[in-house]
């Protein structure tokens, strides 16, 4: 799995947190999310050798998220599981893989065999949780596609502009989205996120 | 009601809360409102709503606004506000009022709270659809609640549901394709007049519906007769619901209609106090239901009824405030002026079309109810109430006014605003116009801020009376969005100042900061333009930057540079085909310099490649270019070359790269990484290895833009800070120095090496730019076939060539054209050669040069130039360092 040498690291927000659990609306980051980008093509034998490799079935439907040992861990406090492994699909062949599992070593011995491509980019982004009763509304401020839970259910995640930083949004369980954010560009989306509290604080 | 004072031209008043600022002012008896803009007229307050005409106002108080309409101000305590005679003026203080933006999506948007508007919201939200209801004005109801009538609890009991938002004071401004809607919710200025910097002032809404019902409602129209346009002449409903709101000034009134709206009103006047002398009624007969609806209630009051008459002229008092009107029937010789202090005028209902007309729903003429009206006839889009012709029962003639002679029409106003009159049309006519499209812009009717609400069908009815022929036949009007005026601040919402755009950092960008360095912007990306110790200038702080990179160790960031990974059996093949030179040879663990080209042979990218494995290579790109380079390899991967085995990741904020530079760059390396080879052989001129680094896994790459010995530190993002501060902490025995894009740009430019972007426009080949020694002879790539062509190879074009000035401190101005030597000193115009792309002073060389792009430039190396009075020589493009001795330290 990626290790993080935390002495030697700086977050791009230095693990901020705005708001609060007892309040309408919370923001942390939560900095050193692994992340593996999978290029594969779904309709190759790599793909299945791929599935083999994480025990799980990737999805190929864009915007479908697909979990193995990977409960969503925000508001519940959990420790997380040490295998997890959460698939989002962000492109007909193309994926972002996350979680506690060591992925780069499950799929080395599918890499050497089969086309695919495994990068790690887990400090190319930070992720931001955002939660609580007044999650939708603050979004709205910033988000341009449609947040309803009929339209944009849990586990499920999309790609776009938010505040017009290139952003990854996963509604990961009720009230609650994970944002993973361009490293350069956290700081701003920060600002305008904390921003976009200001009436519901 | 509680009391509110405020401020109207200079004066104080008081007034009731929940009032408009037009009622406010009328039942204080401010008749005489304003002067018009191009005739002085007196002008008073003649509409209700965003209908009116006359009554701008500029508000002074709270955040201000320039150009409001009176009718439209909710009064609060304090208000400051000015009358305005057409023009308003934009106050010089920054609105620190917080203004911001919302997305919401819908199964129903209602666009209008009135009774018809409200029904529909009912019937969805009971089908338990997502519903939202707006409505502009500050109470739900619409007509009826203008009307004073009670509206059905049941319909009100709506807005409250779980699955409906209401939102009042919000003003839908423009409707597009897809249900999509923009709206405006006032949200501060009815409370109070202070600058709200922590609740929005103005939300702009963006919302999406499946389905749009629009309600909007209609406006009524005047009627254009001989000084129609005085301080007392008023819209029928309008002067009936001022009055209902306590306004005491008028004793006595006439109505004069085209329908039984008038007949309505003028009960309306007489049940509030007013003496109502005479409904003034264009149709000579009226039919059984209206005889029983209209007149019969009105002269059971004891009103008289003159049928088959209209307002001809009205008379004024000294200060041109009505005081009697003129009627007249040609027909039966009547004529009678009859002393009043109101005039109350119903020239039929105009419903708003506009948000129907901005999706391409067409207007059709409606001859029973002398009105355009709109029914919608897309799935999507339901049209309701008045807006759909809903008040036939009205009856209205269809009439716009008497018979005038030219004198008369010179004072009969179509447009108030704009002070067009029923003359102007009739010299519109004259000159052969009819369209309704190239009459509005000869008479200018319908273009000031109301936008021709209540002269718009007008102007269509007259001047189909003039040219015999139907108001739809003369076309109809093009609306286009907003609906009102908005400001500009609404729409930018948050996006002001610091967030206007995003400001993109590098990991190591606190420290940039912290140390003083002014900051240069390269795309979105903000980065360290030079470091200044206490004292210094740009110039100076270069000299020392650039002379600590060429003599000692200089350290830059480079993180922002493009970085995109590149796996596949196929990799090395398909750079072959991206890059003018060959990189399919390449050995793993070297970089090499490519340069891309468009598909026109022109210049377009260029970076280091690195081929880190067999199947696995590691592009840079300019830092500007990287977004557009990854596009571009994506799209000849899936379109042009799906049968290439190859996947492209970006990885530009993954990695962050520090680049060590100079000759004691490979002293600060061995303390950096003690167990690495870092000699001369044992680390060659783009080599590249993976170590650790101050305790951190790397890779480094030698490679220079300097020309000088150098490294560069790729690690993990979050590492970057701690790299940097062990090189600044192991670098300080050596006197490292940082420094930023200004001293990049001097270094490289002393090398001759080019940036794209710079040296480059898009109409460069790389022979242009002295560039032939890097593209390959021997395979395809793209651009190749235009690279070919012998007009892409003409000895006459721009080429590049470095130029000396003569005069060694002078730094030509980048950007600067220049002739040939005779021109020195010459009054353009006269012919120029080419142009500076970069320009510095160098203290190397102890004085300034500059790059240039010359017509048949390499031809005319050695020759002088003139720029002004200034002179400089044309030389190769390189300046130190001619044998690349340097880059080994």
């Amino acid at each position: 799995m990626v290790k993080v040498n935390s002495a030697k690291a700086t977050s791009p927000l230095r693990g901020a947190a705005h708001g609060g659990l007892d309040k309408g609306i919370y923001i942390a980051e939560v900095p050193y999310t692994p992340g593996i980008d999978l290029r594969v093509d779904p309709s190759s034998p790599a793909f299945d050798a791929v599935n083999q490799a994480l025990g799980l079935t990737l999805n190929p439907q864009v915007g479908s998220v697909v979990r193995k040992n990977a409960d969503c861990i925000v508001s519940q406090g959990q420790q997380p599981d040490s295998n997890g492994i959460s698939a989002l699909c962000l492109g007909p062949d193309w994926w972002l893989l996350t979680g506690t599992a060591d992925i780069e070593s499950l799929l080395k011995p599918v890499q050497s065999a089969h086309h695919i491509s495994v990068v790690d980019v887990s400090a190319q982004r930070t992720k931001l949780e955002i939660y609580g009763p007044k999650v939708k509304e603050i979004l709205g401020h910033v988000w341009e596609q449609d947040l309803r839970d009929a339209k944009f259910p849990i586990d499920t995640c999309t790609q776009g502009l938010m505040a017009k930083s290139p952003v990854i949004l996963w509604h990961c369980c009720e009230n609650c989205y994970l944002i993973l954010v361009r490293s350069s560009f956290a700081t701003h989306l920060w600002e305008v996120l904390a921003d976009s509290t200001v009436e519901y604080l | 009601m509680s009391n509110v004072t405020f401020k109207f031209d200079g004066v104080d008043y008081v007034g009731q809360a929940g009032d408009s600022l037009a009622t406010a002012l009328l039942k204080n008896g401010v008749l005489h409102f304003t002067d018009s803009t191009y005739r002085d007229r007196p002008r008073g307050i003649m509409g209700l709503w965003i209908d009116e005409p006359n009554a701008l106002v500029n508000i002074d108080s709270g955040a201000g606004e320039p150009m409001v309409q009176a009718t439209t101000v909710e009064i609060t305590d304090g208000l400051v506000a000015r009358s305005l005679s057409g023009i308003g003026d934009l106050p010089d203080t920054r609105d620190l009022s917080r203004y911001d933006r919302a997305y919401r999506y819908a199964d129903v948007l209602v666009v209008g709270a009135g009774l018809a508007g409200l029904a529909e919201a009912k019937k969805y939200a009971d089908q338990g659809k997502i519903v939202i209801i707006m409505d502009d004005k500050p109470e739900v109801g619409g007509h009826a609640q203008q009307c004073g009538e009670t509206i059905p609890a049941e319909l009100l009991a709506v807005l409250t549901r779980e699955n409906v938002t209401h939102l009042q004071r919000t003003t839908v401004i423009g409707t597009y394709d897809q249900g999509y809607a923009v709206a405006v919710e006032r949200r501060t200025d009815h409370i109070n007049n202070k600058v709200s910097t922590d609740v929005a002032r103005i939300r702009t809404w963006h919302v999406r519906a499946e389905h749009t019902v629009l309600a909007t409602g209609a406006f009524q129209r005047p009627l254009v007769f001989a000084n129609n346009d005085r301080p007392g002449i008023m819209l029928s409903h309008a002067a009936a619901t001022y009055v209902e709101r306590g306004v005491t000034k008028f004793k006595t009134a006439v109505v004069v209609t085209v329908d039984n709206q008038g007949y309505i009103d003028a009960i309306r006047l007489h049940k509030s106090g007013i003496r109502v002398l005479a409904i003034v009624d264009v149709r000579k007969k009226l039919s059984k239901a209206s005889n029983k609806s209209a007149r019969k209630p009105a002269e059971k009051l004891g009103i008289r009824i003159i049928k088959g008459a209209t307002a001809l002229d009205t008379n004024g008092t000294l200060d041109g405030i009505l005081s009697s009107v003129v009627i007249s029937d040609p027909k039966s010789g009547l004529k009678e002026t009859i002393a009043t202090d109101l005039l109350a005028i119903s020239g039929g209902w105009t419903p708003t079309v506009h948000l129907a007309t901005y999706i391409g729903i067409k207007p059709t003429w409606s001859k029973k109810r002398a009105a355009f009206i709109v029914r919608s006839k897309v799935k999507s889009i339901s049209t309701v109430g008045m807006l759909a012709g809903d008040f036939e029962e009205y009856e209205p003639a269809v009439f716009f006014g008497p018979e005038l002679d030219d004198t008369q029409a010179l004072v009969a106003y179509v447009d108030h605003q704009r002070d067009a009159t029923l003359r102007d049309l009739r010299r519109a006519v004259g000159a052969g116009m009819i369209s309704i499209e190239h009459v509005k812009r000869y008479t200018a009717i319908g273009t000031a801020h109301d936008q021709g609400k209540t002269s718009g069908t007008l102007t269509m009815g007259l001047i189909g009376n003039l040219v015999g022929l139907a108001p739809d036949e003369i076309g109809s009007l093009t609306f286009r969005p907003p609906y009102i005026a908005v400001p500009f601040a609404a729409l930018a919402g948050r996006e002001r100042g610091l967030h206007t755009e995003p400001i993109r950092t590098t990991s190591i960008h606190s420290w940039h900061v912290a140390a003083g360095a002014p900051m240069e912007d390269v795309g979105q990306w903000k980065r360290p333009w030079f470091f200044p110790k206490p004292g210094e200038d740009l110039h100076a702080a270069v000299l020392r930057e650039c002379r600590a990179a060429r003599n000692g160790l200089a350290v830059m960031d480079a993180s922002t540079l493009g970085k995109i990974d590149i796996q596949g059996k196929d990799a090395g093949a398909f750079l072959d085909q991206v890059y003018t030179n060959m990189f399919s040879t390449l050995k793993v663990g070297m970089s090499r310099y490519g340069l891309m080209c468009g598909v026109d042979g022109m210049v377009f990218d260029d970076g280091v490649t690195t081929r880190l494995g067999e199947n696995h290579w590691l592009m840079t790109t300019t830092t500007g270019g990287a977004a557009k380079v990854m596009d571009w390899l994506e799209e000849w991967l899936q379109t042009e070359w799906p049968h290439l085995e190859v996947f492209c990741t970006s990885v530009t904020e993954q990695i962050a790269t520090v680049a060590i530079v100079g000759p004691k760059s490979r002293a600060l390396l061995a303390l950096l990484s003690p167990g690495l080879d870092v000699s001369k052989e044992g680390f060659a001129f783009m080599e590249n290895k993976y170590a650790d680094v101050a305790g951190i896994p790397a890779r480094i790459a030698r490679i220079s833009f300097s020309g000088e010995l150098a490294y560069e530190i790729n690690v993990p993002a979050w590492y970057g800070l701690e790299l940097w501060l062990k090189v600044m902490e192991l670098g300080a025995p050596l006197d490292v120095t940082p420094y930023g894009t200004e001293s990049l740009h001097v270094l490289r430019a002393e090398k001759g090496f080019v940036i794209v972007g710079q040296e480059t426009d898009g109409t460069q080949t790389p022979d242009d730019l002295g560039m032939d020694w890097i593209v390959s002879k021997k395979k395809d790539f793209i651009g190749k076939r235009s690279f070919s062509r012998a007009d892409t190879s003409r000895p006459d074009r721009h080429q590049l060539v470095g130029l000396l000035p003569e005069t060694s401190e002078f730094v030509i101005p980048e950007g600067s054209y220049f002739a040939e030597v005779q021109h020195k000193g010459a009054t353009p115009p006269i012919p120029h050669i080419g142009y500076v792309t970069s320009s510095y002073f160098s203290g190397e060389l102890n004085r300034s040069f500059a790059m240039a792009l010359v017509h048949n430039g390499r031809a005319r190396i050695g020759e002088r130039v003139a720029i002004g009075n200034e002179t400089a020589v044309i030389t190769e493009p390189i300046f130190v360092d001619k044998e690349n001795v340097r880059r080994d330290g």
